[in-house]
């Protein structure tokens, strides 16, 4: 249990490290919006969602757009409907109290890593709360780096920074491969992700093309099986 | 504390309990539904689908250079395993593109 925990949380590291571009940018946006320290600490901790918070951030201002905010965080999390589901054969055999109280660090980052070690080796869901814990470390020092100094960092993007999760993510996604079973599901799924990227703002392309593609999966199977 | 902190202190919470709910949700929804056949092939290939959907368009925006750099990434992390190499690799890649070429 413990040393699931440890393994998760150095597996996390690189990754973590990523999120820390992310969290910078963040920070400084904060900072130039007039969100204080508190206030981004507490989401730090309470939301723990980065493109949700990025968005909070975004549309922060005085009087506060209720509504508009609280909206937007539920479509853009949605996708954690999905990665909660997919979650659950790593969850299988724990308590309706463990399950409680080690969802609430998933974010986009620790579940790939897990999901795609869970492939190779046999873990419990401490491991994903390892990881879990070291990017709520990761986050709060680059966010609250970033609105500390942020007056100083005036584009953090231009470094190139903004691709190494899309290349990590990349370098994940490989372990999914399935072999002959995958090519066309992932196909529907890139073409509806990136169709959704284009025409439904927000983060809906991550659901869409999820989705679908996971439905093409299951159907393939369905009708295979059906032949047998 | 003002009104205005008062009322994004409530926003902050609220935000957390949404987002806190789907992640929850998602779980319990997903034992319910992981009896059937149907279901449990959709959740089998969740992960890939939506990591997938992830990457997908901010490779094909970034160009020939996000393409030729996730290419060379998946192709090198199936192969070799090593998670880091195939991040290298594909880093600099991008960093060749976007400041040389």
């Amino acid at each position: 249990m413990k040393s699931n925990f440890i393994k998760g949380f150095s597996a996390t590291i690189p990754v973590g490290l990523s999120v820390c571009a992310y969290g910078l940018v963040l920070g400084v946006l904060a900072y130039s919006k007039g969100v204080t320290f508190f206030q981004l600490f507490a989401m730090d901790l309470i939301t723990f969602a980065g493109s949700a918070q990025l968005l909070m951030v975004e549309l922060w201002r005085d009087p506060l757009p209720f509504s508009e905010i609280l909206f937007a965080v539920f479509a853009i999390n949605l996708r954690y409907l999905l990665i909660g589901a997919s979650l659950t054969p790593l969850f299988k055999n724990t308590s309706i109290f463990e399950k409680m109280a080690l969802m609430h660090l998933v974010a986009d980052e620790n579940w790939a890593v897990t999901m795609s070690r869970l492939k190779e080796e046999k873990i419990t869901p401490y491991f994903l709360f390892g990881g879990g814990i070291c990017l709520v470390i990761f986050w709060l020092l680059s966010t609250l780096g970033g609105h500390t100094f942020g007056f100083i960092i005036s584009d953090p993007y231009s470094v190139g920074l903004d691709f190494v999760i899309i290349i990590i993510f990349t370098a994940l996604v490989a372990n999914f491969y399935d072999g002959k079973d995958s090519i066309f599901p992932w196909i529907v799924a890139a073409v509806f992700s990136y169709f959704s990227f284009l025409f439904i703002p927000g983060k809906w392309y991550i659901v869409t093309g999820g989705l679908t593609g996971a439905l093409v999966y299951s159907f393939q199977k369905y009708f295979k099986e059906d032949k047998k | 504390m003002n009104s205005f902190d008062m009322l994004a202190l409530v926003l902050i919470i609220l935000s957390g309990i949404i987002t806190y709910s789907l992640r929850f949700g998602g779980l319990l929804i997903g034992n319910m539904l992981s009896k059937h056949k149907f279901i449990e092939n959709l959740i089998k290939a969740l992960p890939g689908t939506l990591l997938l959907s992830f990457i997908f368009p901010s490779i094909v925006t970034e160009g020939i250079a996000g393409v030729i750099s996730a290419l060379s990434t998946g192709i090198i992390a199936k192969k070799t395993n090593n998670v880091l190499i195939a991040l290298l690799v594909g880093m600099f890649i991008i960093i060749i593109f976007r400041n040389i070429l």
